[in-house]
């Protein structure tokens, strides 16, 4: 009876995040990468390698450590939608994310290297307010993962190395916003928090056919993150008090969600050359898998407006970002880096909705590398403009632009022992 | 020198960090009023309603001043700015309506049974200080001067704009024609004629919907067929005739006719009795009386499958919400209810019905099969929508002749049978949970008629250079959200038996 309800009014998506790669990818994952603008599988020569191309770990002696940190400071707002007022303005709250990263690797022989790193390579999160024009799209959506990542690394040859990988991932959502009670048109705050985790595995090859110039591939497979038994939790805008308040309850019960959620792929082809001593570049070009997110279906244990199971379409498209990287060592301690990327929607226009609000973006970094002894300092900054996405067609009538920028600020240090 | 160096990067970093890129923050957060154009303040001058319960503000199964300050011409006057002053013949709660003569007013939703069945019953008056004979909110509102604004009049049917005066002389016997038009204190007057006293400058007429929708709704019983096509096209020719050149010569629009097979009046039970059958695993099709039928020399005939259920090829209308649960009993709960309602024994009522043996499973057995009245069959679903795209070809031609623009409503119901998105808010045309259609399944609720408003004015400002914005439904919605539910609807053994007869012309005071 009250299957439309939750097909329509109660689409509790998974959809996810305020975005620094195309979809809700992240590819900040090591300074030194980031600081050239993520242009790295072909160097691939810190510890950081396990995430961009883990066969250069073949080139890291003895044992060596790395940890960093991101502080990621987007900033997004909203004008429309065009149906209620062209001009009405919405900005996101700031919110400031910390993602870390740990990497080490250890080399076994002359051959053989192994590896673990520990990162976040899906996530984020967008957050407006619970009155806003767009509530019964998103408020509140907050997406964490968590991949710990083993590798084995071999240099088949002293230019070609290969390297094999395990992943398991950890993921957290929170997915928060309105639900219309059309009865009495009262607002029911809907919440689906859950946790789940999933298994992939990755490549990686790095071929050095001259001195100078290094060509890196890698690839990272899909992983299914099972959520499972998450609380779905459903406010009531009355009181147990009220007449009202058992029909409510009983539509919107709480109770538990599951959904499976499939991230996609990552594929990098880079190539880097070493001009001079000094000057190295790199050129990358990145495809992400997003069209495993095509739909997401969340179950329910017990029935929410009277059905047990929720879709919403997704559609997303497969995206590809360019990326271009210098790095310039001033001696032997001090480098500096600089990079640019174009990175491109992976959301159709008619499918973008407020809790992702991506688009094509171009992105410019700049970084350093210190070097003391067995220390390494690395740090960049990364200047993240998105071009103004402006929905004429969106399927949920909720047309209007979005605008973003990011500042994200990064530390890595590394210890070689 | 290496110090130096490092200092330099660290320091432009340490600059770049503190002074991280923002967003700019526009100088207008939200558009001004629109100010209304010359073109929209003249028109609007005098605006006058006319139509049926959806013009009047009807919903869920009465009408009643807490839906009619919602009523689509209401919100229409209010765009055009003429709110305040856009006189409607407002009834105090629980209202008149479907259950007036039950002694009871608006449907209200009291929650849902153990199996998730909606619990919805009518507001009796005995709970309340309502008068049905003084049913206005005030003497100001009985005793207005002038003719309303909004004429609209549920239940009539198009004939009665240009010829009914009082329930009594009236082809549909609304017992509102009565309180809406006070005759005979305005000279025994029909509905045009009051719209023309008020010298209209801008008239609003949506017509025509019960004279198919009484058939539809009734199962095609009651009245036995709609209106005849060629009677329709005259009668709507003479309607916006007189409409066009009386007054100050009135420009106006009208509307069309939705597919009423597509409202939940009719979609809800059927997919719900053919889940039931299907989760029991009953192999029967639903046995179904049909109109050809005669129950007092055989059986019936009418046979659906669990697939022209669901198909919606065969539709079950609301009124068998209270029999659905009682498909493959022995039961004869149907003919009790219309014996006690002609006042009967119901042995009697069954001695005319041979071929009836309530003994066997109902709604299965062709002995004792879902009754005519509940069903609307192919056949009849063809005959209906047939009616409705006669008039929608009639209404377009006779607008075209008057230059008059029509609102596409029909479009417009199947858009919303499609589902039907405003602002990232899902609507559809499901029972309740569609958020659209009011609790008798017919009648748009207060969202659904600002929908309706925003249809309207759309077409108006195309046609005629008005600039009325649209009603803002994220904020309508909003400001809805201070309604709250009434204990006082007591249970009735059938409360849906009474909306089709609102469309059958029997509304009573």
């Amino acid at each position: 009876m009250l299957k439309k309800l939750t097909v329509t009014a109660l689409t509790l998506v998974f959809s996810a995040s305020m975005v620094f790669g195309s979809g809700f990818s992240i590819y900040e994952q090591g300074a030194k990468a980031t600081a050239m603008s993520g242009a790295f599988a072909a160097q691939a020569n810190d510890v950081t390698a396990i995430f961009y191309n883990p066969a250069g770990i073949t080139a890291l002696n003895g044992f060596q450590v790395g940890f960093g940190v991101d502080i990621i400071m987007p900033h997004a707002n909203f004008t429309g939608p065009t149906s209620t007022d062209p001009n009405l303005y919405t900005a996101a709250d700031d919110q400031t994310f910390t993602p870390v990263t740990f990497y080490t690797t250890y080399q076994i022989n002359d051959k053989m290297n192994v590896g673990f790193g520990f990162f976040t390579p899906f996530g984020l999160g967008s957050t407006w307010d619970d009155n806003w024009a767009g509530r019964y799209l998103a408020t509140n959506t907050q997406v964490q993962t968590f991949f710990l990542n083993p590798v084995f690394a071999y240099k088949v040859m002293d230019n070609f190395s290969v390297a094999i990988g395990f992943n398991y991932a950890i993921g957290s959502v929170t997915m928060e916003k309105m639900i219309n009670f059309p009865v009495n048109n009262s607002d029911v705050h809907s919440k689906l928090a859950a946790d789940g985790n999933g298994m992939g595995w990755n490549i990686g090859l790095q071929y050095k056919p001259t001195e100078e110039m290094s060509i890196g591939f890698a690839y990272r497979s899909n992983v299914m993150l099972k959520f499972k038994d998450g609380d779905a939790t459903f406010d009531l805008p009355v009181d147990e008090t009220d007449p009202l308040y058992p029909i409510m309850r009983s539509t919107f019960p709480n109770t538990k969600g599951s959904a499976d959620l499939e991230l996609p792929t990552l594929m990098t082809f880079g190539v880097s050359y070493d001009f001079t001593d000094q000057l190295t570049a790199e050129f990358d070009y990145v495809v992400t898998g997003w069209e495993s997110y095509d739909k997401l279906t969340v179950t329910f244990d017990d029935p929410v407006g009277g059905s047990t199971e929720t879709t919403a379409d997704k559609n997303y498209q497969n995206s590809a970002s360019l990326r271009l990287g210098l790095e310039y060592r001033l001696n032997d301690q001090l480098a500096l880096r600089g990079g640019y990327m174009r990175d491109n929607h992976a959301v159709p226009d008619e499918d973008v909705e407020p809790s992702l609000p991506e688009g094509d973006r171009d992105i410019y970094n700049i970084g350093f590398g210190y070097k003391m002894g067995a220390i390494t300092i690395d740090g960049y900054y990364m200047l993240l403009m998105q071009k103004d996405r402006v929905i004429t067609n969106s399927v949920h009538d909720f047309n209007g632009t979005y605008k973003s920028v990011g500042n994200l600020y990064g530390l890595s240090f590394g210890y070689a022992f | 020198m290496k110090l130096i160096n490092s200092l330099i990067a660290v320091g432009i970093m340490a600059l770049l960090v503190l002074s991280g890129c923002t967003l700019e923050e526009p100088a207008v957060k939200s558009s001004a009023d629109v100010q209304l154009n010359e073109a929209t303040t003249q028109m609007f001058g005098q605006y006058v309603a006319l139509g049926n319960s959806l013009t009047a503000g009807y919903q869920s199964g009465a009408l009643t001043e807490k839906y009619q300050k919602n009523s689509f011409v209401k919100q229409i006057a209010n765009q055009a700015g003429v709110g305040a002053t856009f006189a409607q013949p407002l009834i105090a709660y629980p209202g008149l309506g479907s259950y007036t003569a039950d002694g009871a007013g608006i449907m209200e939703l009291q929650g849902f049974d153990a199996t998730g069945n909606p619990v919805i019953n009518p507001v009796p008056y005995a709970a309340t200080s309502f008068n049905p004979a003084m049913p206005y909110t005030s003497t100001d509102i009985m005793s207005y001067a002038a003719p309303y604004n909004n004429l609209g009049i549920p239940g009539i049917v198009l004939g009665d704009l240009d010829s009914a005066v009082t329930a009594a002389e009236s082809y549909s016997h609304s017992g509102l024609v009565d309180p809406i038009l006070r005759n005979p204190a305005f000279g025994n007057t029909n509905p045009i004629q009051q719209a023309l006293m008020l010298q209209p400058t801008f008239v609003s007429v949506w017509i025509g919907n019960n004279d198919v929708l009484g058939y539809a709704t009734s199962g095609g019983t009651s009245p036995a067929a709609p209106t005849d096509a060629a009677i329709f096209q005259l009668l709507y020719t003479n309607m916006l005739n007189k409409v066009t050149s009386g007054g100050q010569g009135a420009k106006a629009v009208v509307a069309n006719i939705p597919d009423v097979t597509s409202i939940p009046f009719f979609t809800t039970i059927g997919p719900k009795i053919a889940a039931s059958l299907l989760a029991n695993n009953i192999p029967y099709p639903v046995a179904y009386e049909k109109t050809t039928d005669n129950l007092a020399t055989g059986v019936a005939t009418g046979q659906a499958t669990t697939d022209d259920l669901l198909a919606g090829n065969t539709l079950v209308t609301l009124v068998a919400s209270s029999y659905a649960g009682l498909i493959g009993q022995p039961t004869g709960a149907w003919y009790r209810y219309v014996a006690g309602k002609a006042g009967i024994p119901v042995s009697v009522l069954l001695s005319t019905m041979p071929a009836v043996d309530t003994t066997q499973a109902f709604g299965l057995d062709p002995r004792n099969p879902l009754p005519n009245a509940l069903v609307l069959d192919p056949d009849e679903i063809a005959i209906a929508q047939q009616a409705t795209s006669d008039f929608n070809t009639a209404i377009a031609s006779v607008a075209g002749q008057f230059d008059v623009p029509v609102v596409d409503m029909n479009a417009f119901m199947k858009d919303l049978a499609d589902g039907y998105t405003v602002a990232g808010v899902d609507f559809n045309a499901s029972y309740i949970t569609g958020g659209v259609f009011s609790l008798d399944g017919v009648h748009p609720n207060n969202v659904g008629y600002a929908l309706v408003a925003n249809q309207f004015i759309d077409v108006i400002n195309a046609k005629y250079s008005t600039n009325m914005p649209r009603v803002d439904v994220m904020k309508f919605m909003k400001d809805l959200q201070t309604a709250s539910m009434s204990k006082r609807a007591v249970n009735k053994t059938n409360a849906f038996a009474r909306i089709p007869e609102l469309f059958g012309g029997k509304i009573l005071r």
